[in-house]
């Protein structure tokens, strides 16, 4: 059994405040606001317990040029996932954007705390008698983009910030037992950095390269650091009024101790069609190509092929073109993985919508949805949602029923 | 018509090298750019804090750090890593 106040006393306090903060600031600012709370009961085979899903999203003008942006995703759950819970998760995001006609910036920092500390799985390999436990993690980020005479330069700074605890275990030979000690909390920092440069061969072609560096302190130790060279273009072509090609060649150069010598020199091809049918049918149609090879090229290997689908048909009897049918497929051959997707939404009566919808994926989930929603505006609903998971390998099928809200201010 | 013939000569590009190529003995997760919305799921569920988003707010997967278990394979909403 479950309580509201059992799953409320799993955030922490300053999660909360920082929320409550959140809203209020973009309330205080008049911004563009979307809400979004839903409170489930799940079923998880063993036991039944609660999810709880909020989210905030808020962008604020301040001048033509400067943008503010705000967001915030809490979530929270006796349920865990498989066997990494992090049932109580909070990701917290702000961000101030200046769009000039030369120059843009954005300078922003996100948090994700996880609620639910459980053992980092990359360590014991260096150092097996450390368990490492996540609780937070801190990324502040800058760009820089510059446009001039058909170039556009970039440059990015960004310094990511992991909190852990680490537990040492010392071998009590009276006991023939590990002792854990909790140590104090350790930050691992990794710095991420680079610049490129792109220039516009024609209005529909870029050419662009440039440089990356990662620096880590993971382990006290280079092995988690490495630096990037990168090449690249782009080019998109409009077919005809109802059809669009584009499409994009990527090679990358690797270095660093953790990257393996065969894929150090990367290559990634992509092409996508798009097609409109009229009536109503549009669709598109993605494939990706990954190669690599070592720094000799002795031998190109093949990585994957990704093949992906998708065909959308909007009737014509809603006047808002809210109701729609999708179908899709998301194919790798090469990993044996396999999803096949449909989705309708469609206007029922009045203002109320409904949502079915079902995936397969091979090998892992069948996953079934369906949703009733009531619109009070173009925006704005609030909403009866069922969603079931058929994992594979799993006897249990994991039900989620619940309500919820989405609100635009 | 240059844009055609390079998205042609690029097209052709993919088809050979998708099966002229030796397959790989081992696994690496990549990130379809244009299907990730953000949303976080697979930096949660990875347990070697080898996801991150970048200053798009898409994820990116650190192949330094990646252990390839395939977690955030199974929880991402929109099927873009593979
Ligand atoms: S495959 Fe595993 S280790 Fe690699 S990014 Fe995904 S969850 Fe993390
Ligand atoms: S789970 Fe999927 S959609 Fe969400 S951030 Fe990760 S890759 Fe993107």
């Amino acid at each position: 059994m479950y309580s509201v106040c059992k799953v409320c006393s799993g955030m922490s306090k300053q999660s909360y405040l920082l929320a409550i903060g959140l809203v209020l600031i973009s309330v205080c600012l008049g911004a563009e606001i979307n809400l979004q709370s839903g409170f489930y009961s799940a079923d998880t085979g063993n036991e039944t317990t609660f999810l709880s899903k909020n989210r905030l999203d808020a962008e604020f003008t301040i001048s033509p040029f400067v943008q503010l942006k705000i967001g915030s995703k809490a979530e929270t759950s006796d349920f865990t996932i498989d066997s990494f819970p992090q049932n109580r998760w909070m990701n917290n995001y702000m961000a101030v954007s200046y769009g000039g006609e030369i120059l843009k910036a954005e300078a922003g920092y996100r948090n994700i705390l996880f609620g639910a500390s459980q053992n980092m799985q990359l360590y014991p390999r260096w150092n097996p008698v450390t368990d490492f436990r996540r609780n937070a993690q801190h990324q502040v980020m800058l760009n820089l983009d510059a446009e001039y005479a058909g170039f556009v330069i970039d440059g990015y700074v960004a310094t990511k910030n992991l909190l852990a605890n680490p537990i040492e275990y010392t071998y009590d030979f009276v006991t023939d037992t590990n002792v854990p000690n909790m140590l104090p909390s350790k930050s691992h920092d990794e710095l991420y950095a680079g610049a490129g440069i792109a220039f516009q061969l024609h209005p529909s072609i870029t050419l662009g390269g440039g440089y990356g560096h990662k620096q880590s302190n993971f382990t006290d130790s280079d092995v988690y650091s490495s630096s990037e060279y990168f090449l690249y273009s782009q080019a998109e072509h409009k077919l005809s009024p109802s059809s669009r090609i584009s499409g994009s060649i990527n090679w990358k150069h690797i270095n660093g101790e953790a990257i393996r010598d065969e894929a150090r020199n990367n290559l990634l091809s992509s092409i996508r069609y798009q097609q409109s049918f009229g009536f109503g049918l549009n669709g598109f149609v993605s494939f990706m190509n990954d190669i690599c090879s070592d720094d000799q090229v002795k031998q190109v290997w093949l990585v994957s092929n990704y093949i992906r689908s998708h065909l959308q048909y909007h009737f014509g009897y809603d006047p808002v073109g809210a109701s729609y049918l999708l179908a899709g497929a998301v194919i790798v051959p090469e990993k044996e993985s396999e999803t096949w997707f449909v989705e309708s939404n469609m206007h029922l009566i009045g203002n109320v919508y409904g949502n079915t919808g079902y995936s397969y994926r091979k090998n892992l989930e069948n996953y079934y949805q369906i949703k009733l929603s009531y619109f009070f505006n173009h925006f704005s609903e609030c909403y009866l949602q069922s969603f079931v998971k058929d994992l594979a390998g799993n006897k249990d099928l994991q039900s989620y029923y619940g309500l919820g809200v989405s609100i635009r201010l | 018509m240059r844009c055609k013939i390079i998205l042609i000569i690029l097209s052709l590009l993919v088809m050979l090298s998708g099966f002229a190529c030796k397959k790989a003995v081992w696994v690496e997760y990549k990130i379809d750019r244009n299907s990730c919305n953000g949303c976080g799921e697979c930096i949660r569920v990875c347990p070697n804090d080898a996801v991150y988003l970048d200053s798009d707010g898409k994820a990116v997967i650190d192949q330094t750090k990646c252990t390839q278990c395939a977690k955030c394979v199974v929880v991402c909403p929109n099927k873009a890593i593979y």
